[in-house]
């Protein structure tokens, strides 16, 4: 029995051969499959290590955190900037993915003694990490993202986001859904990870935004939601959706990891709206995509290109920080997708009127808190 | 040579002098030796980098001292005692390094890119250059370039002073470091297989040591060095070693297996942990990691960067050997190993099941403590969010690679260490992911576990010991 | 008859033994053959190699007459030879008839295989060498392989040189390995993701098919093979007489009749030789009587039976023809008819034996061991002790006799610390050891030879000299501070192991090396070493050969002489009646009776062990009265 299983195998290896051999010849019209990145989260694929650098190219290194970079979020969408960067400014860029905490600065080490001119590491984590191992190679600059140095240091730059600037309009939008699906009863939630700064910075902005409609239409769009006090307890978050649910909430914003995500699943068990987070999550949650009205998005994407950018013309911003806003494209509002045309063009008209009062510096979105 | 004829006899000298005698050498030791271990570090960093030149040294040795006991049959007789157990874990690496080369070479869209492109022989051109890439940085990464080893030592003297030396030598360090928390874990799961149990909880245990040495290194200020770095690393492995001897104890006094325990206490940790470090312990609002150690209590290097070899390593080393008495030396080591054994022969002997499976639960902890604490010390001087590394999961594999065995333990860590060392340049330079890493990590993992699989693929012959394992089944009263 | 199986010039060596020297025999086709000799002599080693469990350093095996060469127990079964080993190799859970069907699928490669193999092999090795450098052309990538070649043709070399590789060297699984994966990865990306062509596609799918069919194949034949199994054990066990339930678990099974399913194991596979080594050393007289049966049958029908035993008695029924063996040699060939038990024992032993120990009469003197009213439950939470009374005296030997299973386990294990006692006390010189720890009772001076060696007397795992000193390693001479004095330990190893005639190369090889019977001296050389006020035997001869059974008897009467109370267990009646001089017979957790050894005869004491009150009511009221009611003064 086992002896045929082998004739077949040798035969194969054989045959295999030489089909790959004429395969590659009769039909040059058939393509490889599509490998561009788009919005979509692609497997990252590293350029071809036996190509030749371009001469006098940037070399950019990415050092991720633990959660790799394929985690559907920042260091995938960190990597995403740094491969529009290979692409429209001719750097050379690479990545290391860590394992663990003892592993970032031997990873930001072998990008610096590699003679990398840029080091982008990801995440808050690597705050001490980027802090204590940028002064040993002055040479090198250093970015980091969601990171903040004190005091300066002047071959760093601290990336951070005003994501309260995308915030506010999604709050605004949110509200004016709730009044168009449920007139009697409107009222908006949210389902967050831990009450950290960076979290509140979310939902204080998206209540200033549901006021501020309130204060324009006189209605009164109720804001609701829960700290659940965990990045990662999809079970929780969606416990406690249900429960604000419940309450009456029309729809779910959802913000903090796994968390949040289960928030906007009890909406599509409900068959409710959800607001994504961070990315534009109607490419990271394909069971939820369709309830998803809009995401609110931290554009590390565009922060990238716009520091790498920045390097590549000299005007890298050593020893300061890089804010993205709505301005820059840092910070930005997902599309509608599949509410597309659904969403009044009225509604449309004054959340981007929004967004350009924000940009204007007419409007303010109460973050820091007073 | 007359050296040489001697050691043994002086080793066994030694060993049979009472134990206060023995530590007390073992302290002068390390006293003597202290001022230089700087240069003995380097010295075996660069034996490392420079191995073939190593070997070599070492095969001349050994053939000098051949001349005066028998020449060549002598030789032969002593690398094949010596070389045995090595066979099959190295042709298990080798068979490892292979697949997972193919793996490299066959999951890479731009090879089958230029295959269709350029006909097969481009593709496969391309994936073995791929290889050749991948693989060089793997080996660069962990044992470091020879070539610019031999350029970096001919500027020795320069006015760079050591620079361009410790740059080089960076791999093989990085693989020491990497190994040292394997090393460690990998003894603490061996000690708790030699009791019989399975201590599925190092990874909890770590983060317990890791957490309690940071703490105690920080909240104490104005100790000297002396006083402190031993504290926190006693606190730290005494707070592993509590935590799992919770394991044991709930064993002995109610038999709950201590794979279920030890997993719940793990989750225990985890969850424990990240509120500490979100919560109470955290540095400032939104950090989710502590404050530094103080500098008094470093694990100090003993070199500087990016050199980061620190005495975490010698302290595995010391941890390994200690272990090895404790085992095969101690009474306590005896029923330990008796219960493992043999549960029923233990009582029958007269020892205390119970106790001694809390004991061996605590040291095993105590083991795994010390690997957090030498993370926590000697690397990242604080603790964060995500500190968790899977070391204590690999753990388990290399005891079992090791036979849990002390000696094998620290070779098996060591190999994995140069893997893990060598990976980061690997995904920098390659662009070949990390998990390569894990892939061939496993595979060794299982060639060794089922070193069948590795004797019918090279026809390797059944050694003796092996025939006597299959004559177990056979045994009985009239075996 | 002809001559079935024949081996010639048989030679096993172990490190530092020559378990077998130029052996030879003949096995001919319907007789018991059975084997003699001393623990040690290799028996069993002779047995492992019939059956390819080791393989013989030089000497042939035939089989009707055709050289043979047994690798393993696939080819043993393949040439027709069966064998049941001492510990059944039975798993508990499953039924009769899944244990029998067990691992009869035939498991080895074919020469064809094996040469496809080689084919496979060669290209997956240019394929694959040809790239560990990157090459530009066609030429160089052949120069790459051709130099790959020659480095692991070197590395090869290095290995035979050092002599690590076996003679035949062929790289064929390593590259059917290497080729398979190869296919598969080029096939899966290549083609199967890029989906325009349809041919790889079927070869894939054919590919994928042959993999998956082959173990779904494995389920059905199974399934088949437990159906057919069922129907093949009942004609079997009709056939051979051979009665067992083919549906029924093995744990539910007393210990004859596993027995009995592992020889019908053997029948399944077409066994036409049967070896049986030691059957009947955990047998009951009656059990043994049943086995005898059914090997009469088996012959009868044409099977041809070797028979490992050191009871002599079973050997002058059983038995055609009787082989001896000593120190691995051959030293005699004879039959019943020719021969009588004394003679078979001095050409086992070299020597003449005492079959009957001479013991002068016993001096009791103080109690040292004191059973009141103890009870105990045994492992499933029955009541296995009901109340036992008894005392030893120093310097005498109480006996206790019974057939198995009535008790005497739980007594030694409550006597020994090992088991809780449910009510009841037990006094030790004095000191009331009722549930008292095992150390405690150890450092009263009480030794314990266990009933089962292997689970409780031995670590087998451990060097013999580390099983020495299993109870008392944290004393000295062998403790010094918390470290063992292996020195120590190993002069006193090599002291004990000559003095007690244990047969082993070295004191540092794993006990599990040893021979059976040299295992249960290390137990006796350990608990006859030490100081001791009270010996607790449990079967102390089991598996022994006749002469070490009297050194370890003429041992024990002396510990008795120098005045220790011996506490001796066995379900031998002869050896009851040679060493005791009370005997207390045990029934359903009860001494039902304590006699004077020479006011007893063998059959009175079978009556009593079978649960029959006594005949003589006088006599016997007294020795209950003795035990029941009180101690006598002293
Ligand atoms: N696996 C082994 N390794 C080393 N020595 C062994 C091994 N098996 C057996 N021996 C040695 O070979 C000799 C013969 O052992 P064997 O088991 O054949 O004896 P036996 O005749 O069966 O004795 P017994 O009657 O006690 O069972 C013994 O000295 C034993 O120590
Ligand atoms: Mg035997």
């Amino acid at each position: 029995m086992k002896k045929w299983i082998f004739v077949t195998l040798v035969v194969l290896l054989a045959a295999s051969m030489v089909l790959a051999g004429c395969g590659a010849t009769p039909e040059p019209e058939v393509e490889p499959t599509a490998t561009q990145p788009a919005a979509q989260p692609t497997e990252p694929t590293a350029p071809e290590a036996t190509e030749p650098p371009a001469a006098g190219a940037l070399k950019v290194g990415m050092v991720s955190d633990v959660g790799g970079i394929d985690d559907a979020s920042f260091n995938q969408n960190t990597w995403e900037g740094l491969q529009r960067a290979q692409e429209e400014l001719g750097i050379q860029a690479q990545f290391i993915e860590s394992q663990a905490q003892a592993d970032y600065e031997k990873n930001i080490t072998e990008f610096a003694e590699q003679d990398y001119d840029l080091v982008f590491t990801v995440g808050f984590l690597l705050n001490d990490a980027t802090a204590k191992m940028a002064p040993e190679y002055p040479d090198v600059y250093f970015a980091g993202i969601d990171q903040w140095y004190d005091p300066a240091i002047p071959n760093a730059v601290a990336i951070t986001f005003n994501v309260d600037e995308a915030a506010f309009p999604i709050g605004y939008l949110a509200a004016g859904w709730a009044v168009l699906q449920d007139p009697d009863d409107p009222q908006i939630g949210y389902v967050a990870g831990m009450q950290i700064p960076p979290v509140e910075q979310f939902i204080v902005a998206y209540e200033a935004g549901a006021a501020y409609y309130n204060e324009q239409k006189g209605t009164d769009v109720q804001v609701k939601g829960v700290y659940v006090g965990d990045f990662e307890a999809p079970d929780q978050g969606k416990i406690q959706g249900q429960s604000l649910i419940d309450e009456g909430v029309d729809i779910i914003f959802g913000v903090g990891g796994k968390t949040g995500n289960g928030g906007i699943a009890a909406a599509k068990e409900n068959g409710l709206w959800g607001i994504g987070v961070d990315v534009d999550q109607y490419f990271t949650l394909p069971n939820e995509k369709d309830i998803l009205i809009t995401s609110c998005m931290k554009r590390l994407d565009n922060a990238v290109f716009g520091v790498t950018e920045a390097l590549v013309n000299g005007e890298f911003p050593a020893g300061g920080i890089y804010v993205g806003t709505l301005e820059n494209g840092g910070v930005g509002l997902a599309p509608y997708h599949d509410f597309e045309g659904e969403i009044p063009a009225e509604l449309d008209a004054e959340v981007q009127a929004i967004v350009q009062g924000i940009i204007a510096g007419e409007i303010g979105t109460g973050w820091p808190v007073q | 040579m007359a050296e040489q004829e001697k050691r043994p006899g002086l080793i066994r000298r030694i060993g049979a002098q009472p134990l206060w005698v023995r530590m007390l050498l073992f302290v002068a030791l390390i006293v003597i030796v202290a001022p230089f271990s700087k240069w003995l570090i380097l010295l075996l960093l660069l034996a490392i980098g420079l191995w073939p030149v190593t070997l070599l040294l070492g095969l001349a040795g050994l053939a000098v001292a051949s001349i005066w006991r028998g020449g060549w049959p002598w030789m032969k007789d002593w690398l094949r005692r010596r070389l045995r157990g090595l066979v099959v874990p190295a042709l298990s690496v080798v068979t490892a390094l292979i697949i997972g080369g193919l793996v490299i070479m066959f999951t890479d869209q731009a090879v089958f890119q230029a295959m269709q492109e350029g006909g097969i022989l481009e593709g496969i051109r391309l994936a073995f250059a791929n290889l050749a890439t991948a693989y060089k940085a793997l080996y660069e990464g962990s044992l470091g370039n020879p070539r610019a080893i031999v350029e970096a030592l001919g500027q020795v003297g320069g006015e760079e002073g050591l620079g361009p030396l410790l740059r080089v030598v960076r791999g093989p360090s990085d693989s020491l470091v990497q190994s040292v928390p394997y090393i460690f874990a990998g003894l603490a799961v061996a000690l708790g297989f030699r009791a019989g149990l399975f201590n599925i909880g190092a990874e909890g245990q770590i983060g317990i040591g890791w957490l309690v040495a940071v703490v105690v290194g920080y909240s104490l200020t104005g100790l000297p060095a002396v006083v402190h770095l031993p504290l926190a690393i006693l606190a730290g492995a005494v707070a592993g070693g509590l935590w799992a001897a919770i394991a044991g104890f709930l064993k002995a006094r109610t038999g709950a297996h201590e794979v279920i325990t030890t997993i719940m206490l793990n989750y225990v940790t985890f969850r424990l942990s990240a509120w500490l470090l979100c919560g109470p312990l955290e540095l400032t609002q939104g950090t989710c990691r502590t404050q530094e150690i103080a500098e008094s209590a470093y694990l100090p290097w003993f070199l500087e960067r990016p050199v980061t070899i620190h005495w975490g390593f010698v302290l595995a080393l010391i941890a390994a050997v200690l272990t090895g008495w404790f085992l095969f030396r101690t009474t306590w080591g005896f029923e330990l190993r008796t219960v493992g054994a043999n549960p029923s022969a233990a009582r029958y002997g007269g020892m205390r099941v119970g106790k001694t499976f809390v004991l061996a639960m605590f040291l095993s902890g105590c083991l795994a403590g010390l690997a957090g604490v030498s993370q926590g010390l000697g690397i990242t001087r604080n603790i964060a969010l995500g500190f968790q590394a899977g070391y204590g999961f690999d753990s388990i594999a290399l005891a079992l690679l090791g036979k849990s065995h002390p000696v094998g333990v620290v070779g098996a860590s060591l190999l994995f260490g140069v893997l893990r060392a060598g990976a980061g340049r690997m995904q920098s330079v390659a662009g070949v992911p990390t998990e390569i890493v894990q892939i061939v990590q496993s595979l060794v993992i299982i060639f060794i576990a089922a070193p069948a699989i590795i004797r019918a693929i090279y026809r390797l012959r059944k050694p003796r010991e092996e025939e006597l394992e299959v004559a177990v089944f056979s045994r009985g009263w009239g075996a | 008859m002809t001559r079935i199986l024949e081996a010639r010039n048989i030679t096993k060596r172990f490190p530092g033994v020559l378990a077998n020297d130029r052996v030879g025999f003949t096995l001919k086709e319907g007789e018991i053959l059975a084997f003699l000799g001393e623990n040690g002599a290799g028996k069993s080693t002779l047995m492992n190699i019939l059956y390819g469990l080791y393989t013989q350093d030089e000497g042939e095996i035939e089989i009707r007459g055709q050289p043979v060469e047994i690798q393993d127990p696939n080819d043993a079964i393949a040439l027709g030879i069966g064998m049941v080993h001492q510990h059944f190799q039975l798993v508990p859970v499953f039924t009769v008839a899944e244990n029998i069907v067990m691992g009869t699928e035939p498991t080895r490669f074919s020469f064809s295989w094996r040469l496809l193999g080689w084919l496979g092999g060669v290209a997956a090795l240019l394929f694959f060498l040809g790239g560990l450098f990157a090459f530009e052309n066609l030429s160089q990538w052949l120069l790459a392989a051709l130099a790959g070649g020659i480095a692991t043709a070197a590395l090869y070399g290095l290995l035979i040189l050092l002599g690590f590789l076996s003679r035949r060297l062929t790289f064929r699984l390593y590259f059917l390995l290497v080729a398979a994966a190869s296919v598969a990865l080029l096939l899966i990306r290549g083609f199967v993701l890029d989906p325009s062509p349809q041919i790889p596609l079927l070869v894939f799918g054919g590919l994928l098919f042959a993999a998956a069919s082959y173990p779904a194949m494995r389920v059905l034949a199974t399934a088949l093979d437990r159906y057919v199994a069922g129907r093949r054990i009942r004609t079997l066990s009709k056939q051979y007489g051979l009665a067992v339930d083919p549906d029924a678990l093995i744990a539910d099974l007393p210990v004859g009749v596993q027995q009995r399913v592992e020889i019908l194991k053997t029948l399944y596979r077409e066994a036409q030789i049967l070896i049986l080594d030691e059957p009947t050393a955990v047998l009951t007289p009656q059990e043994t009587d049943e086995l005898f049966e059914i090997m009469r049958g088996l012959v009868a029908q044409g099977k041809s039976i070797i028979f490992i035993t050191h009871k002599l008695k079973e050997v002058m029924t059983i038995a055609d023809r009787i082989i001896v063996l000593r120190d691995g040699r051959v030293t005699g060939e004879t039959s019943p008819e020719e021969t009588s038990e004394a003679e078979l024992a001095e050409m086992m032993v070299g020597r003449e034996v005492d079959l009957v120990v001479d013991k002068g009469k016993a001096s009791p003197g103080e109690v040292v061991l004191e059973v009141a009213n103890l009870t105990a439950e045994d492992q499933r939470h029955q009541p296995a002790l009901r109340g036992v009374d008894l005392f030893v005296r120093a310097g005498e030997v109480l006996g206790v006799a019974g057939v198995q299973g009535n008790g005497q386990t739980e007594l030694v294990e409550v006597l020994t610390g090992l088991q809780p006692a449910t009510g009841g006390t037990v006094r030790i010189l004095g000191h009331d050891v009722t549930n008292a720890s095992p150390r405690t009772v150890t450092e009263l001076g009480v030794a314990h030879i266990p009933e089962d060696r292997q689970e409780d007397g031995l670590v087998l795992s451990f060097p013999v000299a580390d099983n020495l000193m299993l109870c008392n390693y944290y004393e000295p001479p062998f403790a010094r501070g918390p470290e063992i004095r292996f020195d120590r330990l190993y002069e006193y190893a090599e002291r004990v192991v000559a003095e007690f005639d244990v047969r082993t190369p070295s004191i540092a090889i794993p006990t599990q090396n040893l021979s059976g019977g040299n295992q249960q001296k290390v137990i006796v050389a350990r608990e006859f070493s030490r100081p001791i006020k009270l010996l607790i035997a449990a079967q102390p001869t089991r598996g022994l050969d006749v002469g070490s059974i009297e050194y370890i008897h003429r041992r024990l009467i002396q510990k008795r002489d120098e005045g220790v109370a011996v506490l001796l267990v066995s379900v031998e009646l002869d050896e009851i009646m040679a060493l005791s001089d009370r005997i207390a017979v045990m029934y359903e957790g009860q001494i039902v009776g304590t006699v004077d050894a020479d006011k007893i005869t063998r059959e009175e004491l079978g009556l009593l062990m079978a649960g029959a009150r006594p005949k003589e009511e006088a006599s016997q009221e007294a020795d209950v009265q003795e035990t029941k009611g009180g101690i006598p003064v002293g």
